[in-house]
């Protein structure tokens, strides 16, 4: 009887604590933990606070986990917002563009990024990380041209009257009822991922490329062009990530959400997703992302040091995959 | 002399009795073929004996005594060598660090590597299998067969008792696969008992003594090789009477010919493939054998642009077609099947979404993907092909391996494919799944198909075709009908071919 309960149990324990699962287990827990820890955490404008903080990196998620389904990844994402958000912010501020257009400028560097990292892998067949972590520093250096370094708008530079476009402060700070903005162009980023990956020939194809490549090829699915259209979503989510960061900030400047690519992939890879691709859902990667800002406010709140909180966010993401790998381990055991 | 003893070993996954108290005795000296379709429990067998897998109960005894094996290293300890189906080779590595992977000798300088101690004994461990060769030479430089022989010499470098070898003739051509055998015998000689489970009958007739049938983790019976012909072990696996594709069927009716469906003129792709000319018709299959390295899966991958052509032309249901990628070649209505049948599907994918991965337009409402269609979609080729799953939501991985081939065909009979390309689709799979996968590919023809039908199999080629052709050195060689006898198809393949 003591054997059998050892036997199954762990092996139990895991399927339901692995993967996405477990991602919500660790966030109940921690919901949980720091509401009986502070008074201050369960308080409506604290939860607020931690949409408002989190939506930018969310995005970037979003598009991370459609990269990470198709066995790539982008280290770029959080330069690329950078660049955007400042291209958008030069040239309404400094070179007096209309405002329509100096957004499509900021969308159109998204987007080249995008197209780059997708060209560099499908056709100089560079590996997906190698390729993005060259964007990641090329892109920040070009964000500090574009700026010459500094906030934008820059009092010398901007012009008559202009400061940073009027829609990205509204979208970036501003609230309906009590509810960010912010957070609401969050989710309808959100749902517009996992529509795609779900529901659309891109989204298949990225998951049988991750799945098996060599099968993808063979089924007819474009794998290059379907990698190009894959990264180049990711750039353009994360210059929508850069407009609301520079709207949030009330400036825009080349070094902003530095960090963020790795918030994102941890996200994704807490929510579930298979790192080597194939598998993973948008609804994971929200999980994720929730989890690691209950962990750092909470944290926060309770007054640890900034620094004891790097060190708690990092091994939450070991501890979190560790627990997926076993049940992975668990699950091949079963089916071998 | 029995040597090894398994006594009423069983072992369970969750859902599945992988082993239900299997006895099996294997003498000093003897070849023992361990013989059943797959999912019968050969490998989990294999597994335990090799230390990477724990019975829930029973015992292993070696010379009466009973031992235990919890590890690979205990295993090895014990004296159980292995080779296993997947080559376990590190390619990167020369053959004399592959050979003495992780028990490098000691040099000189007490614990770093003697490199010319390690060469030295590699190079003893090569000749014992006959393969002569600079021991420093890197794996990835080497061929299947080659990469066989250093396996081989791998296992046989712990002095084994007893040597598992599970599928080892796979990736062999049949002369490689005699030089094995030749290998054998001389182990068995020195009293090494070897334990060997392949697909193939015809060759566990050909070199063992005893052969233990399993079917659905129990032991069928133990007999003796020399009692029993491939019929009768062919019934045993599958427990009710089979034909096996020993000879073609004389009383079927030869097909009418339709229009041509696919045509290759000047087929090359330098410097391997050269020169082919073939044409398969609507409703016909085409069969092509060669040995190993004759140029058969390259072929294949050239009329599919997985290996774009080099030069010549090529006609698909009358049209001239230039077919550069497979994008090409399903859009002017072909689809291809490889030997592997894991690089055809996705694993974690649905059986529905592997089905349905090449006829995205079929399962689509406008941009999106109607999930009710798709599953129509599948159940109907389910259906069709009658593939045994418990529905078709769950992970193709799932599925035994006659039924995953099925799934890829089921994929091109969903795009409506008009011409196949099938690259030994039954390498791997048992006895009865294969049954299964020829009746399919006959019926896809009877609807009008144009198969060719690649195969290393001489029997399968012979049984299959309306038409034969003979593939060696990159080329086809001859055009023969399939009543031809095996010895005369034989000569054809490798009277011009070097192995």
């Amino acid at each position: 009887m003591a054997e059998t309960a050892a036997k199954v149990s762990p092996r139990r324990l895991a399927g339901l604590a692995g993967g996405r699962g477990g991602a919500a287990l660790i966030l109940l827990a921690l919901v949980v933990f720091f509401a009986i820890a502070s008074e201050d955490f369960l308080t409506t404008n604290n939860l607020l606070n931690i949409l408002r903080q989190y939506s930018v990196p969310m995005i970037l998620a979003v598009g991370q986990t459609i990269v990470i389904v198709s066995r790539g990844i982008d280290l770029s994402v959080a330069s690329c917002a950078a660049l955007s958000g400042s291209v958008m912010g030069v040239a309404f501020a400094h070179w007096g563009w209309p405002e329509p257009l100096a957004l499509l400028l900021g969308l159109a560097a998204g987007f080249a990024v995008g197209a780059f990292n997708g060209f560099v892998i499908t056709r100089w067949h560079v590996p997906d990380f190698i390729a993005t972590l060259g964007t990641f520093t090329a892109v920040r250096g070009i964000a500090l041209l574009v700026t010459d370094g500094l906030p934008v708008p820059d009092f010398d530079k901007v012009q008559e009257g202009r400061g940073i476009p009027e829609s990205s402060s509204t979208l970036g700070s501003e609230t309906i009822g009590r509810i960010p903005l912010i957070a609401v162009v969050a989710l309808v980023c959100v749902l517009i991922g996992a529509l795609i990956l779900n529901r659309t020939r891109l989204g298949r194809s990225a998951y049988a490329i991750g799945g098996n490549p060599d099968a993808a090829r063979i089924s007819g699915i474009r794998v290059e062009r379907s990698k190009m259209k894959i990264y180049i979503l990711s750039g353009l989510l994360a210059a929508v990530a850069g407009f609301l960061l520079m709207g949030r900030q009330g400036s825009a400047n080349a070094l902003m959400g530095d960090g963020m690519e790795l918030q994102s992939i941890a996200a994704v890879v807490i929510g579930g997703t298979n790192l080597f691709g194939g598998e993973g859902k948008i609804s994971g990667t929200v999980i994720g992302m929730l989890v690691i800002g209950v962990l750092s406010n909470g944290l926060a709140i309770m007054g640890v040091a900034e620094f004891w909180q790097r060190v708690v966010n990092g091994l939450i993401i070991v501890a979190v995959v560790a627990l997926d790998q076993w049940r992975r381990r668990a699950g091949r055991q079963a089916a071998a | 002399m029995t040597l090894l003893r398994v006594r009423s070993i069983s072992k369970s996954y969750p859902g599945v009795q992988a082993l239900a108290g299997v006895d099996l005795s294997v003498d000093a000296g003897e070849v023992h073929a361990l013989l059943g379709q797959n999912g019968a429990g050969k490998s989990t067998l294999m597994k335990i004996l090799a230390g990477s897998e724990s019975p829930d109960s029973g015992s292993v005894e070696l010379d009466g005594e009973e031992i235990s094996l919890g590890s690979p290293e205990r295993a090895r300890d014990h004296g159980f060598g292995i080779v296993y189906q997947e080559l376990s080779l590190v390619p990167q590595l020369s053959i004399a660090e592959n050979v003495l992977m992780a028990r490098w000798r000691p040099g000189r300088f007490g614990r770093l590597i003697g490199w010319k101690q390690t060469t030295a004994e590699a190079e003893r461990h090569l000749r014992r299998v006959g393969y002569d060769t600079d021991p420093k030479r890197a794996v990835s430089e080497l061929g299947m067969a080659e990469r066989q022989l250093v396996e081989l010499a791998k296992a046989l470098s712990t002095e084994p008792r007893v040597l598992l070898l599970d599928e080892p003739t796979s990736a062999l051509s049949d002369r490689e696969a005699r030089r094995l055998f030749e290998i054998i015998r001389d182990l068995t000689e020195q009293g090494v008992a070897v334990v060997y489970v392949s697909h193939r009958l015809q060759e566990l007739v050909a070199i063992s003594d005893r052969v233990s049938v399993l079917r659905d983790g129990e032991l069928v019976d133990t007999v003796k090789t020399r009692d029993v012909d491939e019929a009768k072990l062919a019934r045993m696996m599958v427990g009710r009477a089979t034909t096996l594709m020993s000879e073609p069927d004389a009383g079927r009716e030869p097909r009418s010919r339709g229009a041509p469906a696919l045509r290759a003129a000047g087929l090359s792709r330098a410097p391997r493939l050269k020169d082919v000319d073939l044409e398969v018709a609507e409703g016909e299959i085409v069969t092509v054998f060669g040995l190993v390295g004759a140029g058969r899966s390259r072929l294949a991958k050239t009329l599919f642009g997985l290996e774009p052509a080099t030069a010549g032309s090529l006609e698909i249901q009358g049209a001239p077609c230039i077919v550069r990628s497979p994008v090409d070649a399903i859009g002017a209505g072909m689809g291809y099947v490889g030997e592997d049948r894991q690089g055809g599907l996705v694993p974690k994918m649905s059986v529905a979404s592997n089905i349905t991965l090449a006829s995205f337009g079929h399962v689509s409402n406008g941009p999106l993907l109607d999930f009710d269609a798709e599953r129509a979609e599948a159940k109907r080729q389910v259906e069709a092909l009658s593939i045994r799953t418990t529905s078709v939501d769950v992970p193709v991985s799932t599925l035994s391996g006659g039924n995953q081939q099925k799934v890829v065909l089921a994929r091109w009979s969903c795009s409506g494919a008009r011409v196949l390309v099938l690259d030994d689709p039954t390498k791997g799979i048992d006895v009865g799944a294969k049954e299964e996968v020829f009746r399919l590919v006959r019926r896809l023809a009877d609807e009008g198909a144009a198969v060719l039908y690649l195969t290393s199999e001489i029997r399968e080629a012979r049984a299959l075709g309306d038409r034969l052709l003979v593939m060696a050195n990159g080329t086809v060689v001859a055009t023969v009908d399939p009543q031809t006898s095996e010895e005369e198809i034989m000569t054809a393949a490798g009277g011009v071919a070097r192995g």
